[in-house]
């Protein structure tokens, strides 16, 4: 009820008479647990804004029950937990020395409770405290904070260990932050508003050693899903690593090395766990050498004995590809493990998983790595091209595993065959062609299961597949030559055509995998995918009609985009309905917002497309604009102002399409172009509205100095009393030093066609 | 933090297909205008 009704304000007076409940002299225990209880749930869920004035009042009466002195454990710990649900909205309480010492006396003394219930919820308050307050903790960091959470982390309560690491990982965290907040700062040339006070840096040499004891106490049964304080130390760890960077690595090195080899399999799980938790952060080019000397026990650690070393060093490995791939791609020892992670490919599913993304960095790394001969191109080669081929098989092998669905094994498998696929150089086409006719084929498996699913797991098995089906089939169609995309189309579009056919009970996740899959066929077939269009209509209609799935309809409106730049005029016999269904999606309130930007960009490329033949969609795709390009959003929110960019930039890209859709690209602009001159000034309107907006995003900005450009061209000098401006002119000097070369590209050109027309007036 | 233990970063997942399918749109139709507007970014860069 309350948090119904204070919001309106409503019911004034029962803080009061909670408060008053807890302060009365002859208040009983009962009274009071269940008065802190209800000020708990209060605080917990209710808007911060609409309690803070009240604040005052409930700091009393939680500090009240939290006391030393206070005798009834339940009480205490009620009070506790009401503190950690208030203290969002207790910064004005925190801004005042007095009051802050006091809660933080309170809070520190209710750490040492012997209750462990209460110790936890007392740690759990510094943590969040920690998060909230950080600017305040340099008064009790040394004194109290320290020496509390490193005691708590030692505890061989696992609830208390958790809290005094997870105090380090936010610890970790914050200072991570004001890391970035400080270069920013110092990009701008100005001081930043809160500065780091190093505590992590700091603490090092005490927070490692118990962070390595903990990454010793392994379950002897790993459970998944269970937290505990050997996984939250390998978190930590990491978050140290980030934060501190080189400094870990002389605190962590010499355990590692004490124990990559030890005799229990705990002691060399918690090195390689340090050692791979330790990748992220340090200079690679400083932890390369280490890495390099590592890769013989990490490789042969493959072949462990116990289950959970393996698991470990696979990930280990994963991330030493990921992060320091030259200590992995390179003549030594790249045979070797690609050898041993092979054959870890074939053990349990939690290892394979692992190797996986192994490979997968791998592939990434190698096509980095690889000389590409010519500005922009395929390489002709790279390191991974001699084993190729067999990678490509035993992966496929994985995914036909029959545990595959454990540890996401057949996800992982088909991911790395889809960055196989995606960093292939020249010389591993034809096993891209190979991968492309087993994948198709695979389709046509799956598709006809259809008719034997009998229960809903089936079914999410099935979709499952097909969806990663679908989506091998885009990596390698991306990959497939102009030449031979016509040879393999019929059957892979058949087979597409298939699948929307029976897409009752199917998930959104495959129709819109199947669509990008259509997406990347026109692509590759260009105006060749025309003698599809009859086929694939019904359902791209269907597409653009679902409503209630917007991914897919989103999918459907970016296929009918494609379509559109593929086909060029050819598409006009399906505009009038295409048109028609676009038209209505936008005016549809029950259309998910994110999917109106898209619609927005396919007038632009359907105006390219149909060129003049656009008129007849004109007024009513300017009316839209015009409506679109006026829109506002509530600009606390970062979302809405990231969605107002995208929207924007949409508008801006129908214009663009239409203006150069409607000139045409003949030497002289066709006559229709004058049909928009009217609607000039709405669109000079726009972009000055655009570019006085401090929240402007860089894609904006390319494209409203690619439409100045373009109306300066058509509309010759007339456009130089409207572009020549401040907003204008500094959108396009911002434009200009863009980090982004289209945008720069974009900017430099407007100003090039804005100085033609200056010079051609002069004259 | 949960997630962050022994957590992989994945290239193929479907968000970041669907990104993938957006960056080539965007990138398709960029090359398709400057094309139409005669730009090659060396020749302005330059200037």
């Amino acid at each position: 009820i309350a948090l119904t009704e204070i919001p309106v304000g409503q019911w004034p007076n029962l803080i009061d008479r909670l408060v008053a409940n807890i302060t009365a002299p002859g208040a009983t225990d009962m009274t009071k647990e269940s008065t802190l209880e209800a000020i708990g749930y209060i605080c917990q869920d209710i808007e911060p804004d609409a309690i803070a004035s009240q604040s005052n009042n409930i700091l009393t009466a939680i500090v009240h029950g939290m006391k030393r002195d206070e005798p009834n454990d339940h009480v205490r710990l009620a009070a506790t937990t009401a503190l950690l649900n208030s203290l969002e909205f207790t910064k004005q309480n925190f801004e005042r020395d007095a009051e802050r010492h006091f809660i933080m006396q309170v809070v520190c003394e209710a750490t040492q409770s012997t209750n462990t219930q209460i110790k936890v919820a007392a740690l759990q308050c510094l943590v969040k405290i920690m998060s909230l307050y950080y600017q305040y903790m340099e008064h009790y960091m040394g004194p109290a904070l320290f020496a509390i959470t490193l005691e708590a982390m030692k505890s061989d309560i696992d609830e208390v260990a958790l809290q005094g690491i997870e105090f380090w990982s936010n610890v970790c965290d914050e200072e991570v932050d004001l890391a970035i907040e400080a270069s920013e700062a110092a990009e701008l040339g100005r001081p930043p508003e809160r500065t780091s006070r190093f505590y992590a840096k700091g603490a090092l040499q005490y927070l490692v050693p118990v962070l390595m004891m903990t990454l010793g106490k392994q379950e002897e049964a790993d459970d998944d899903d269970e937290w505990n304080p050997c996984k939250a130390a390998g978190v930590c760890v990491m978050l140290l690593a980030t934060c501190t960077e080189d400094d870990i690595v002389p605190h962590v090195l010499p355990f590692v090395k004490e124990n990559i080899k030890h005799t229990d399999w705990r002691l060399r799980d918690a090195a390689i766990m340090a050692f791979g938790s330790i990748l992220e952060g340090p200079d690679p080019t400083n932890l390369k050498p280490m890495v390099e000397q590592a890769m013989p026990t990490l490789i042969e650690a493959l072949s462990d004995s116990s289950v959970v070393v393996r698991d470990t060093t696979a990930w280990t490995l994963g991330r030493v590809c990921e992060l320091i791939p030259d200590a992995a791609c390179n003549d030594t020892y790249l045979k070797l493990l690609l050898e041993a992670l092979v054959h870890s490919l074939k053990g349990e599913p939690r290892v394979a998983s692992n190797v996986c993304w192994a490979l997968s960095s791998l592939a990434e790394a190698a096509y980095e790595q690889a000389d590409t001969g010519e500005v922009d191109g395929e390489p002709p080669t790279y390191c991974l091209s001699a084993f190729f081929d067999p990678l490509v098989d035993v992966l496929l092998q994985t995914t036909d595993r029959a545990d595959g669905n454990q540890c996401n094994l057949r996800n992982a498998a088909y991911e790395a065959l889809m960055e196989l696929m995606k960093n292939s150089p020249r010389d591993c086409y034809p096993t891209v062609q190979k991968t492309t006719m087993i994948i198709l084929e695979r389709l046509q498996q799956v598709l006809h299961m259809e008719s034997q699913i009998q229960s809903h797991s089936d079914r999410v098995q099935v979709n499952d597949i097909q969806s990663l089906l679908c989506a091998t089939l885009q990596s390698v169609l991306r990959k497939v030559t102009p030449e031979d995309a016509p040879k393999i189309s019929d059957p892979i579009m058949a087979a597409l055509l298939q699948m929307f056919q029976t897409s009752q009970g199917k998930s959104g996740g495959v129709q819109e995998d199947a669509l990008l899959a259509v997406s990347t066929l026109v692509e590759v077939l260009g105006h060749n995918f025309l003698k599809y269009m009859e086929a694939f209509k019904p359902f791209l209609s269907l597409g653009l009609r679902n409503v209630e799935d917007y991914p897919v309809c989103s999918a459907a409106v970016g296929v009918t985009g494609d379509i559109c730049r593929a086909l060029g005029d050819k598409v006009e016999p399906f505009c009038d309905e295409l048109m028609s269904m676009l038209v209505e999606n936008l005016g549809n309130n029950n259309v998910h917002r994110n999917v109106k930007p898209s619609i927005l960009s396919v007038f632009g490329d359907m105006a390219l497309a149909l060129g003049p033949k656009f008129t007849k969609y004109l007024e009513v795709v300017l009316q839209m604009l015009h409506q679109a390009s006026q829109a506002q959003v509530d600009r606390s929110d970062f979302d809405m102002l990231d969605y107002l960019n995208e929207l924007r930039e949409s508008c801006l890209e129908a214009y663009t399409g239409i203006v150069q859709g409607l000139k045409g690209d003949g030497a002289t602009p066709n006559q229709e172009v004058q049909l928009l001159r009217q609607h000039v000034p709405h669109m000079i309107s726009f972009i000055t509205s655009v570019a006085t907006d401090d929240e402007k995003s860089d894609p904006v900005i390319a494209s409203s100095a690619g439409l100045i450009g373009d109306l300066c061209s058509v509309f010759g000098t007339d456009m130089l009393q409207l572009v020549e401006t401040d907003p204008i002119t500094n959108l396009l000097s911002q434009g200009r030093r863009s980090k982004t070369s289209k945008t720069k590209t974009l900017a430099m050109w407007a100003t090039k066609e804005i100085r033609r027309l200056k010079n051609n007036s002069t004259w | 933090y949960f997630a962050l233990y022994k957590a992989k970063r994945t290239g193929s997942s479907q968000e970041e297909r669907r990104k993938r399918v957006l960056d080539a749109r965007k990138e398709a139709r960029y090359d398709l205008l400057s094309h139409l507007r005669n730009i090659e970014e060396e020749n302005v860069g330059s200037e």
